[in-house]
């Protein structure tokens, strides 16, 4: 039978610490591990060597089809829908229709890149993930290697130790 | 070899750790109300409180009650809508347009303000809704669906359509801006509860947020786009308020300076109340080193600004309504500043172009007592601003048989009134229930605390 999967975690004290510490820990190869930060730390994402963000271009086609959205509801309805003349006057007024277009493209744009951003990329809400530390949104900065085998947890221990993280301890879950 | 930069003041004063950062901001939330709070909290609720039953008796009884006649069709509701549109557009200002330029201080003052903005929509809102005489078949008048009247569509060529569409997304997207933003604060707020019920809000409401450098990286792209998304859409949100007077063919509102005009005079109304609530808020909660003296400066300027701005669109107005040799134009200016409502456009110059003056000097740019008493100058002015426009366009119209004098009637005071009262309910309750500064943005901008080796990099 496999060995429960742990973590373990030792904290540092400021941005400049805990980002030589990821350099560090990004050089050992884990499969598995995390740096946790009361704020965004800027060059973490070269530390860490994390890949930027598909993000964009879940807004640009959530924007595509706002402006899609609009075009149909605006030009349909008064095209097919409901025309009227007014006077002789064109149908398609594409004019008096570019505030709307502007509007939900920003509207579906906006709201699918923060629900995409929390459900899609960072699988929230979760609620069952470990808080390893409660001053992690305080002033902790933490670095988390999940290990699968417990033979394993004291040389990570050790490692951390060397990289001087503070208080490490070892966590039954997985990351 | 050094590269020499201008002394920057401290965005944060005093030597403070970044659990200091947390203890202080958390601290309103964590303590009992004062009694301070107690007494304006009380007082504003029961101002909110008359203002809406007042609201009642006028749908009970008829929108009549309020000083709207022929032909001054759009009355208080028109002006105060406009108002507090205005109101919110310093907050986006503030949380997307200079985050974009990177200015640092926005840092300590972007939560409150954006908060500023989402109740002065709400605001906003209920007038348009009130106007409409039966609120209750708003939905049907206001947005497109399907329906089963025939096929009966809202008219997208008309601006007042444009502004429904407007307002609900400006207010739709500072909401979702102002949560994103507030997610890893509410996570401060949760780890720090010890109270089971409080720990099980801010929990659900964190989403569970852990701080994981993976997440981080999303999220700041993610506020990047939110912020590039805001800032057009604030300047669309004022342009087209604007639009629902200058499309229309009436003298006075059928100008093309109309929409940076507008955005101009929003931003400046809504620095003015940015600056009277946090004069206020620095001082209960005890946030001078967050909220400086810096801040508040930096503020006046650009309520000097944005005061020039408008100031320069009065007179553009009244040489163009000349140049123009259009009669009924130059009627109307003069009516403005000669006319019945002279009282009006004087009280409107007065508190909108000459009392920022004052602000070209730092030592009063720096002085708390007379920048509170300027920017309710300010507010009063913007208010008179929305008037002036609104009445002495329509008061006068092309036939002076019609002509009459509007007067606002108790009703409208009351109404009036009671949406200060509902804006500072909400806003005192939210300075109870959640992080006034953003905790995550300020301690980013701090000197770097780690034991070894630790730079400033802020």
């Amino acid at each position: 039978m496999a060995d429960q999967k742990q973590v373990v975690v030792g904290y540092y004290f400021g941005p400049h610490d805990i980002m030589e510490a990821a350099r560090k820990v990004k050089g050992r190869g884990f499969k598995q591990w995390d740096t946790f930060t009361p704020f965004p730390v800027h060059g973490m994402d070269d530390a860490m060597g994390i890949q930027r963000t598909k993000l964009p271009y879940v807004s640009f086609m959530a924007g595509a089809a706002g402006l899609s959205a609009a075009i149909g509801l605006e030009v349909w309805t008064h095209l097919f829908s409901w025309p009227i003349n007014i006077g002789g006057k064109s149908l398609l007024a594409i004019p008096a229709y570019i505030p709307i277009f502007f509007e939900l493209t920003v509207l579906f744009a906006g709201v699918t890149t923060a629900l995409a951003m929390f459900t899609l990329f960072l699988k929230l809400p979760n609620y069952k993930k470990p808080i390893f530390h409660k001053d992690i949104t305080n002033d902790r900065f933490a670095v988390a290697i999940e290990v699968s085998r417990d033979e394993e947890v004291e040389s990570v221990k050790k490692f951390l130790k060397e990289i001087q993280a503070q208080d490490i301890h070892a966590v039954a879950g997985k990351l | 070899m050094s590269v020499p930069a201008l002394k920057e003041e401290a965005l944060v004063q005093g030597t403070k750790t970044y659990a200091d950062v947390s203890n202080e901001v958390c601290l309103p939330l964590e303590s009992f109300p004062t009694k301070k709070w107690w007494v304006v909290f009380l007082l504003s609720l029961t101002v909110m409180t008359s203002g809406f039953a007042m609201i009642g008796y006028m749908i009970y009884a008829g929108t009549g009650l309020s000083g709207i006649q022929q032909p001054v069709g759009w009355g208080m509701m028109i002006i105060t809508f406009v108002f507090w549109i205005g109101i919110g557009h310093a907050g986006t200002l503030i949380s997307a347009i200079l985050f974009l330029f990177r200015q640092k201080w926005r840092t300590a003052i972007n939560r409150s303000a954006e908060a500023m903005t989402i109740f002065a929509v709400m605001c906003a809102g209920v007038f348009p809704l009130i106007h409409t005489g039966r609120p209750w078949y708003s939905f049907y008048w206001l947005f497109p669906y399907p329906n089963t009247m025939g096929p009966l569509w809202v008219n997208f060529r008309s601006p007042l359509l444009w502004d429904v569409f407007a307002v609900s997304t400006y207010f739709t997207i500072s909401a979702v801006f102002w949560y994103t933003g507030l997610v890893p604060d509410i996570a401060t707020v949760r780890d720090r509860c010890v109270n089971p019920i409080r720990k099980k809000i801010y929990t659900i409401l964190s989403l569970g947020w852990r701080g994981s450098s993976r997440g981080w990286s999303h999220y700041e792209i993610a506020y990047w786009i939110l912020a590039g998304l805001s800032t057009p859409l604030v300047l669309s949100v004022h342009t087209i308020v604007s639009f629902d007077f200058a499309v229309s063919i009436i003298p006075g509102w059928h100008t093309t300076i109309f929409p940076p005009y507008f955005v101009a005079g929003a931003i400046f109304s809504g620095f003015a109340m940015v600056v009277t609530l946090l004069v206020i808020a620095r001082e209960v909660f005890n946030l001078k080193e967050y909220i400086t003296i810096g801040h508040l400066d930096s503020m006046n300027k650009i309520i000097l600004a944005t005061g020039m701005l408008v100031g320069l669109a009065y007179g553009t107005e009244f040489f163009i309504a000349w140049y123009s040799g259009v009669p009924y134009e130059r009627f109307i200016f003069v009516q403005r500043a000669l006319g019945p409502y002279a009282w009006a456009y004087w009280t409107m110059i007065t508190c909108n172009v000459i009392s920022p003056q004052f602000f070209w000097f730092k030592s009063l740019r720096r002085n708390i007592p007379l920048m509170f008493v300027l920017s309710i100058f300010v507010n009063i002015g913007m208010w008179f601003e929305r008037f002036v426009i609104v009445v002495t366009s329509l008061a006068n119209d092309y036939l002076p048989s019609s002509w009459n004098y509007f007067r606002l009637s108790l009703w409208d005071y009351g109404v009036l009134l009671g949406s200060f009262g509902m804006f500072f309910t909400l806003f005192l309750l939210f300075c109870r229930l959640l992080p006034t500064i953003s905790m995550a943005e300020v301690k980013a901008i701090m000197p770097d605390q780690s034991k070894t080796g630790g730079h400033h990099h802020g």
